[in-house]
């Protein structure tokens, strides 16, 4: 590399697309393929993440379950606020997740969901977050955008696909969709440090 | 030995008005043909109100001035109050007067790092009550009061050196009836040294034993005992409201005062509140009963405030509250001083955001999952206590991350949509249950539907509808 280009990369005002992406630290996903399309090698960590699914059932939770495994084994809570169903605890058992960092809270209104998301993020103590909004305004998803970076804990959101057209702050933004073959077929919509183009296939239910 | 005497000259002042957030001109008045300021707070002196000042010329200064008679009930109470919070500072606080406390500090003073550091721990903490205090020290309790009567917040640590302390004080800070008062003013004896330097038997003749032995005390020839103040078993304190509130900032403010106190009261115990009961009391009907319960012991008042908050918010009031009592119900043992510089604190935070959580969504809406051993599905976890843990039992097949909280009809679940669902793994027959009459025979299966879902259902092999098919769960 000449000189001069060695100077012009050292100088503290040049931004470099690759260094921004790694600057956020990350969650090993569990699959290698998805952890090779993420910026920084897994899961967000300190931000939002989004999904867009066509319909629940996909194999859309079970994608997370090697993290969530991960992090409750590191002493670090879950937190579910208002999940649409039960979570089933045998299967999260099966999942490797240590259930005694679970959180399960139940809220009635939006408010208090969203305040009880916003609460777990901010603590230190909770390593993820899930929550099943409909739909989110861009200043709530700008709070929780701020709670994580407080509470260096990530995020996850799942919602309805008519949702992806808003724009939004979270760091990583997924559209889900069931292949074929009976596995996953995820589409990059947003992720730190561009975009990409091809989408990726795995099976959710067998970590790689 | 060494004696701390806490002097509150605005405790009638303050009984009131600590527990008033808006700063507004208020005024305690005693008499009762002719009722005379005793009091004011800083606004009310600053528009001209003064102390011996006639109730009608002070309202006629200031028309919306609020005036309040004097009430020595509440004095004594806060008093008491302060003695309970001081027991983490002496194992025995003693009350002195109408408006002094005095506590043994020298058995302690290896742990608050000296004299100094003590009062300034003392000092430190009143405010938060909402009282200030003239705070003075010496080696004998009537010395330490001498001192606070003089208005002179000394520290005297060698007893050696009290006689020649205490000489310049005036006559005023020694304990005696008036008329012997104004006798000694008479033959020009203006301080304590000039008393001293009288002839012993001629004082005892002409004021009787009592003055030459409160000076005996004082410099320490005669024993000083004083009585502890016997603090009840459970802490349980009441505060007025000078105004009736129900703004949840107003309770707050008056609640903090107490949740102060308590701080202390748990701190001389080696203590931590588990349970915690606050009444509001309304002018009719009856009181308001506010329950905190926490998952680990603390004696925070600022985490302890902060549950307040969330529950205060959260709770429709049927009137104006006039008063606030503030009672323990249950207490665990809490050792540590300071929490932040042991690794305990992880748990303490854990705990503190379940009971945020708890205080604004209810107890019952916080929880945490576990496996269960019965062979029915639905029958095979249980909702616990956050932060507990359970042995881990693994189901023998394949499970949903996500239960239906009743199994629902496959058509009714696809809501005829949908063409029909293909079969990739199962059956697993469960059958359980018969001993009670949640009877089970089912035989279950992993199904995908076109849209990709994987279901898991299964096929009812009794009951009333044999051979139907029902979804209990979905594969998320």
């Amino acid at each position: 590399m000449s000189a001069p280009l060695h100077a012009l990369l050292e100088h503290a005002n040049l931004w470099r697309g690759e260094e921004c992406a790694r600057t956020v630290s990350a969650l090993a996903s569990g699959f290698a393929a998805l952890d090779a399309c993420l910026p920084s090698g897994g899961w967000p960590q300190a931000a939002l993440t989004e999904f867009f699914l066509p319909i629940e059932g996909i194999g859309e939770f079970a994608l997370l379950m090697p993290a969530c495994a991960h992090l409750t084994q590191a002493g670090r809570w879950l937190a579910f606020v208002s999940p649409p169903h039960i979570p089933y605890a045998p299967a999260l058992a099966d999942a490797g997740l240590d259930l005694s960092r679970l959180l399960l809270i139940q809220a009635e209104s939006r408010r208090d969901k969203l305040w009880s998301l916003e609460q777990a993020l901010k603590s230190r103590h909770c390593g993820a977050a899930f929550a099943w909004p409909k739909q989110l305004d861009d200043r709530s998803l700008r709070r929780l955008q701020l709670a994580c970076e407080q509470g260096e804990s990530s995020g996850f959101l799942f919602m309805p696909e008519a949702a992806a057209i808003n724009p939004s702050p979270a760091a990583l933004r997924l559209r889900l969709a069931a292949d074929d073959a009976g596995g996953l077929e995820i589409r990059v919509l947003k992720r730190r440090g561009g975009a990409l183009g091809q989408p990726i296939r795995l099976d959710p239910r067998r970590p790689a | 030995m060494l004696w701390a005497c806490l002097r509150f000259p605005l405790l009638p002042l303050e009984a009131l008005a600590r527990s008033d957030p808006d700063d507004t001109p208020l005024a305690i008045a005693e008499g009762a043909t002719r009722p005379r300021i005793l009091a004011c707070n800083a606004r009310a002196h600053a528009v001209g109100i003064c102390t011996g000042m006639d109730v009608s010329a002070a309202l006629a200064l200031a028309p919306r001035l609020r005036v309040h008679a004097r009430k020595r009930t509440l004095e004594s109470r806060a008093l008491e109050e302060i003695a309970q919070w001081a027991s983490q500072f002496t194992p025995a606080p003693s009350l002195e007067g109408e408006d002094s406390v005095l506590l043994e500090i020298g058995g302690g003073l290896k742990l608050f790092g000296g004299p100094e550091r003590a009062i300034a721990a003392i000092r430190a903490g009143l405010p938060a009550l909402g009282f200030s205090a003239l705070a003075a020290a010496a080696p004998t309790p009537t010395a330490a009061l001498m001192l606070a009567r003089a208005h002179r917040e000394r520290m005297i640590v060698d007893a050696a050196l009290l006689r020649r302390e205490l000489a310049p004080l005036p006559i005023a800070a020694v304990d005696c009836p008036e008329q012997s008062m104004q006798a000694l003013a008479d033959i020009g004896v203006h301080t304590v040294g000039a008393l001293l330097a009288l002839p012993r038997d001629g004082l005892s003749r002409r004021f009787g034993p009592g003055l030459i032995a409160t000076l005996d005390r004082a410099l320490g020839r005669l024993p000083d005992p004083r009585l502890p103040f016997a603090a009840p078993e459970q802490f349980s304190t009441r505060l007025e409201l000078p105004a009736p509130a129900w703004e949840v900032e107003a309770l707050l403010f008056g609640s903090r005062r107490l949740l102060a106190a308590l701080g202390g009261w748990l701190r001389g115990r080696g203590l931590g509140a588990m349970r915690l009961r606050l009444d509001l009391i309304h002018e009719d009907g009856p009181p308001s009963l506010l329950a905190l319960n926490l998952s680990t012991p603390s004696r925070d008042p600022a985490h302890l405030g902060a549950l307040l908050r969330e529950r205060l918010e959260r709770t429709r009031l049927p009137a104006r509250v006039e008063a606030i009592v503030l009672a323990t119900e249950q207490c665990e043992p809490l050792t540590g001083r300071d929490l932040s510089l042991f690794p305990g604190v992880e748990a303490a935070e854990d705990s503190h955001l379940i009971e945020r959580l708890c205080a604004r969504l209810g107890d019952e809406a916080v929880c945490a999952l576990r496996p269960y051993p019965d062979h029915r599905p639905e029958l095979a976890w249980r909702t616990h206590p956050p932060a507990r843990t359970s042995p881990a039992l693994l189901p023998p097949g394949p499970r949903p991350l996500w239960l239906l909280a009743q199994p629902q009809r496959l058509d009714q679940f696809l809501r005829g949509a949908q063409p029909p669902v293909a079969l990739i793994d199962g059956p697993e027959r469960i059958e359980s249950g018969w001993w009670e009459d949640r009877d089970v025979r089912r035989d279950y299966f992993l199904a995908r539907t076109r849209s990709g879902q994987t279901l898991w259902v299964f096929k009812e092999k009794s009951g009333t509808d044999p051979d139907s098919w029902h979804v209990h769960g979905i594969f998320a």
